[in-house]
């Protein structure tokens, strides 16, 4: 054994070690401090007029966030039609309505969103120094080849299919997003799943108005032989017997990272609880989406089986 | 580190092993068991005293002395809870002694109410090396269960993410970098109630062994560290039961001798009995499940064919399934679980070489099921692993002892996703592996040991071989102390995709081309002393390096159509920090101290990055379970010989956690009917919760069951004064300011549970 003194020279000696340890490994990460950012919002649709365009700001997390407050009016917006080269072809100006929230509005009417081409969003302010610039590619237009069936009865072994024609430009994971909006709402007409939620209180009929699948790439159907595309859409995106319209959109890279990772930041993935990370922004100088998508509706009646 | 030092330590005077020694010399093996049980223990001391040589038994309880001088010793052996063996034997000239020695239990003699310590109790304690007894298993307050994770939790260096996790978080690595073998048998998934406590049970196991770091070339394939979980053999002598009756799950075992002597055999199972509970439940609360239950069977086989031969063969079965319906027209259903089976063969091929060969099986699966308005989403996780392993310990010469052996065998993982009755994901990879060390532990005096290896990996998918070197040294300038260093590379070829809230998703993934395996360094110093009689003291500093880490990117969240390189992110990472380990290991007052200074750090490409700055970019951040601080004190109070009591105190630094910054909203997305609340944050986990601390108390009764057998009662309170800790914190949008609410971990739990030993 050691003697008593020397063994408390030694548990004296391990702690020192620590204290000094723990001085020479003190590692510096710190908490950031809250920083004012500009936020862009913009969707472009394919052959539709140029999109509207939102600028406001971040607020502090832990401050009342009121919308109104965060807008920007004092920007100098516009979008840039580019050519295959990547040299503006045409700008196109916005200017500012000041009755709604941060809201831009281009000055011409008349251009429709060019599938498969590169549009360019810049954004300067007098009183801020941040410079915003965003890029987005129009998907390319597609339309739904079938004739959908008129009258498709709720969870009957004939699920609704959908055939989507060939786009160009695809790459192996085109991603779309499935939305069946009801044109009868009523509580109602609910179905199971939804009625019970409802009656559950945890959700209200707003929230499944237009009821979306979120993001689906493409290798999750059936690739056709001639570039089409099969797909028979998911009972559980039924939300209400009756008519329904069915949007099929295909969504641009900025607009799909931007909803992926939000729903990472929510907690759907494999994060530790309370790891937070940012969102996927593809825009320069501040943070938002300028994203485009181009879409495709068919119309089909939803009937409620006997047994309901 | 140059390869010419391995070489050196590994070789060095291999050619003086092979001369033969002039005088005759002669030797003495043999196997130490429990005089009661006849249950073989490993790491037991054996030593001649007149000469100073001394070995310890290796995981098959075997110990060899070789070259000795013929003369007449005194052989003592000695054990951790079992007293001093002491025999005086007389060697010839090229005599082979065999000779099995047999330690009594403390206590199981002697009606002395307080448990005596021997002088020299001292366990043969490797640097990065810790043992939990299953005493102290099934002594400790838990919840449910005694649990050899939760136990294992408290040794300095192990840390727990939670108290609904059984996961062990060592020096800094995530629970996959720890290799869990149970007797020899890799397990993939080693937990029940989806994480909450691990799948060993207390009854069946016979010994549990922690080598958190730098550990020998006999071990691979995880970059962290390796746990060994032996099961019991079966008692030798006699037919002998235990009944466990608990709140939430019992248990029993059996076990008893084989034939005339040469065997023995071995049973346990333990079940949940938590369907009254869900019943009374069901009849008030929405949401219990309508089927929920846990499972596990242990079994033990042996047989000793000739004095030289033993066989033996291990299963191990374990299930848990829950059934949720929830709301009209949706449920949830997931089962999963585990079974490994293995066969080994031991023999004495001579008083110089000892071998063991073993085959196993494991299999893992996973199956959630989820069915909302007609929908189906289905999942199949399978690993298949068959394996051989042949291990040789080869005695050339009093100074070294040579370890050599082959581990090889077929891995096949299968991931399957469905969705609405079509097949959306479907990876299958088979591979074979392959690793064969070698090993030499040279003793030159008495005072320096040094041991060497190398460890040579091969992996077929990818196509990737990897040379692990390891080397380690110590130095004990007398009998109280040790000075102690390691180092050694590790490579790692599979990777878990886990949740640490809930076990029972865990995924396997392997390296494939453009998946390299993960790999690492590890450096460590060490001191162990006793200090005072009765006591030990030990400190330990590591640093440590991951690399080439590969984990499932948390922003895929549709892998269909993605080639499989495409699932993963790649990072990078380190870890340091110190230990302390104080333990009092006689008295009626036992128990440790146990303190861990730790520091560890990730980085992956595009995470952490500053939100302005170029998203490639990449921080180091803290992950959740790093914690800076942790203090652990367990201690054993004998009241009388009947009242025990035992208390647990934890300590440690709140875990990390992102605090948001800002927040702004998305009002517009073309499909959706409510704007998006979005945070803005800043480093990645750079804030801290509030402390962790938690108190659990027991109280033990021994008596006696209608003159049956031996009865105990244990009467349990978990979190003694309901520390409310945060687990982590969660946000709701619905408030204006946003609304940070606690997600707080166990409350108080009080328990009780009967066990009778006949």
């Amino acid at each position: 054994m050691i003697s008593k003194a020397p063994a408390i020279k030694l548990i004296f000696s391990a702690l020192i070690l620590i204290c000094a340890f723990t001085v020479l490994s003190c590692e510096t990460y710190n908490q950031d401090d809250y920083e004012e950012l500009v936020v862009v919002e913009a969707y472009a649709v394919a052959n539709n007029p140029l999109p509207i365009v939102r600028v406001h700001t971040t607020s502090p997390a832990e401050e009342f966030f009121d919308p109104a407050e965060t807008a920007l009016s004092d920007g100098n917006v516009q979008i840039v039609l580019l050519d295959e080269s990547g040299e503006s072809e045409e700008v196109f100006e916005y200017y500012y309505i000041s009755a709604n929230n941060g809201i831009y509005i281009a000055t011409n009417p008349a251009h429709r969103m060019l599938p498969n081409r590169t549009y360019r969003l810049d954004i300067d302010f007098n009183d801020r120094p941040e410079i915003i610039r965003a890029y987005t590619t129009i998907p390319d237009e597609f339309e739904i080849l079938n004739i959908v069936a008129d009258s498709v009865e709720y969870q009957s072994g004939e699920q609704l299919e959908i055939i989507i024609s060939k786009t160009e430009g695809r790459t192996d994971r085109q991603v779309y997003v499935f939305s069946i909006i009801a044109d009868e709402p009523e509580i109602e007409n609910l179905t199971p799943f939804y009625r019970a939620s409802f009656d559950d209180e945890n959700i209200e009929l707003d929230d499944v108005l237009v009821n979306s699948s979120g993001l689906v790439n493409e290798a999750n159907f059936d690739v056709n032989p001639d570039g089409t595309i099969t797909l028979r859409f998911p009972w559980i995106g039924v939300a209400f017997f009756g008519q329904n319209r069915i949007v099929t959109s295909l969504v641009d890279k900025n607009l799909s990272d931007l909803v992926r990772s939000q729903e990472v930041q929510l907690g759907g993935s494999t994060l530790s609880p309370g790891e937070i990370p940012n969102l996927v922004y593809n825009i320069e100088g501040g943070i938002g989406i300028f994203g485009s998508i181009s879409s495709d509706t068919v119309q089909t009646n939803i009937t409620r089986p006997s047994d309901l | 580190m140059k390869p010419a030092l391995f070489l050196f330590i590994i070789f060095f005077g291999l050619g003086a092993l092979f001369t033969i020694n002039a005088q005759e010399t002669a030797s003495i093996n043999g196997y130490i068991t429990d005089s009661r049980t006849g249950e073989t223990l490993i790491m037991a001391n054996v030593a001649l005293l007149e000469i100073n040589r001394g070995t310890s038994s290796n995981t098959s309880g075997y110990y060899t002395i070789t070259n000795v001088p013929p003369g007449t010793y005194t052989l003592a052996a000695s054990y951790i809870g079992y007293r001093r063996y002491e025999t005086e034997v007389t060697l010839e000239p090229g005599q082979n002694l065999r000779l099995n020695i047999e330690l009594l239990p403390e206590g199981a003699e002697l009606d002395a109410i307080v448990v005596t310590g021997e002088a020299d109790r001292e366990e043969l304690r490797d640097i990065g090396r810790a043992q939990v007894s299953t005493q102290l298993i099934k002594e400790l307050p838990s919840v449910i269960e005694p649990d050899v994770f939760r136990s294992v939790q408290l040794l300095p260096g192990v840390k727990a993410a939670s108290d609904f996790s059984s996961g062990l978080y060592v020096r800094g690595g995530s629970p996959d970098q720890t290799l869990i073998l149970l007797d020899e048998t890799t397990v993939y998934n080693p937990t029940h109630f989806f994480g909450f406590f691990s799948t060993f049970n207390p009854d069946a196991v016979k010994d549990v062994r922690l080598y958190k770091g730098g550990y020998p070339a006999e071990y691979g394939g995880r970059i962290g560290s390796v746990l060994t979980v032996y099961n019991k053999d079966g008692n030798r002598m006699e037919n002998r039961g235990t009944v466990s009756l608990g709140m939430l799950a019992s248990r029993a075992s059996v076990e008893g001798p084989l034939g005339e002597g040469t065997g023995s055999w071995m049973l346990a199972v333990r079940r949940s009995t938590l369907e009254p509970v869900l019943s009374v439940l069901r009849r008030s609360i929405d949401g219990v499940p309508d089927r929920f239950y846990f499972y596990d069977v242990n079994g033990k086989l042996n047989f000793d064919a000739t004095e030289n031969d033993r066989f033996s063969l291990a299963f191990y079965a374990g299930n848990d399934l829950v059934s949720i319906p929830f709301q009209e027209d949706a449920s949830i259903r997931l089962r999963y679980g585990n079974q490994t089976v293995s066969g080994q063969w031991r023999r004495i091929f001579s008083d110089r070489v000892f071998g063991f060969f073993t085959l196993t099986g494991s299999r893992y699966f996973n199956r959630p099921e989820f069915e909302i308005a007609g929908t189906e989403f289905q999942r199949n996780n399978d690993i298949l692993d068959f394996s051989f392993k042949g291990d040789l310990e080869y005695l050339p010469h009093e100074d070294h002892i040579i370890t050599a052996g082959v581990w090889g065998g077929n891995i096949t993982l299968r991931f399957r996703d469905r969705f609405d009755n079509q097949q959306t994901f479907n990876s299958r990879i088979q591979s074979q592996y392959l690793s064969a060390y070698l090993q030499n532990r040279w003793r030159p005096s008495d005072r320096w040991t040094f041991t060497g290896g190398v460890r040579l990996n091969s992996f077929t998918e990818g196509g990737y071989f990897r040379l692990d070197p390891r080397i380690s040294a110590e130095f004990r300038p007398n009998d109280a102390l040790r000075f102690q260093a390691a180092y050694g590379r590790y490579h790692q070829y599979l990777s878990l995709i886990t949740n640490e809230a809930f076990s029972g998703f865990d995924l396997w993934l392997t390296t494939d081309e453009g998946v390299p395996p993960a790999y690492g360094d590890q450096f460590v110093l060490g001191a162990k002393t006793i200090p005072f009689s009765g006591y030990g003291f030990d400190v330990e500093i590591y640093y440590r390096t991951m690399r080439d880490l590969f984990e499932l990117d948390p922003f895929v969240t549709d892998p269909a159509g993605l080639d499989y390189h495409e699932l993963f992110r790649f990072g990078e990472g380190y870890a340091y920090g110190v230990e302390l380990f104080l333990e009092k290991q006689t008295g009626s007052l036992t128990g440790f101290v146990g303190y861990t200074y730790g520091i560890t750090r990730r980085k992956f490409p595009g995470f952490n990055a500053p939100i302005l700055d170029d998203p490639t970019r990449a921080r180091f951040y803290p992950p959740k379970y790093d914690r800076t601080h942790d203090v652990n004190v367990v201690t054993s109070y004998r009241l009388s010989d009947r009242w025990s009591a035992n208390a647990v105190f934890n300590y440690a630094t709140g875990q990390a956690y992102t605090k948001p910054l800002g927040r702004t909203q998305f009002s517009n997305v073309p499909w959706d009917n409510a704007s998006r609340n979005v945070f803005v944050v800043g480093n990645v986990n750079a804030s801290r919760l509030p402390s962790y601390h938690r108190l659990d108390l027991s109280l033990s009764r021994k008596g006696r069951f209608f003159d049956l057998g031996d009865a105990e009662w244990q009467f349990q309170l978990i979190n003694v004064y309901s520390r409310r800790n945060v687990w982590f914190y969660n946000y709701d949008f619905d408030e204006n300011p946003v609304q940070r609410d606690d997600v707080n971990l166990l409350p108080i739990i009080p328990s009780i549970s009967y066990t009778v030993n006949f």
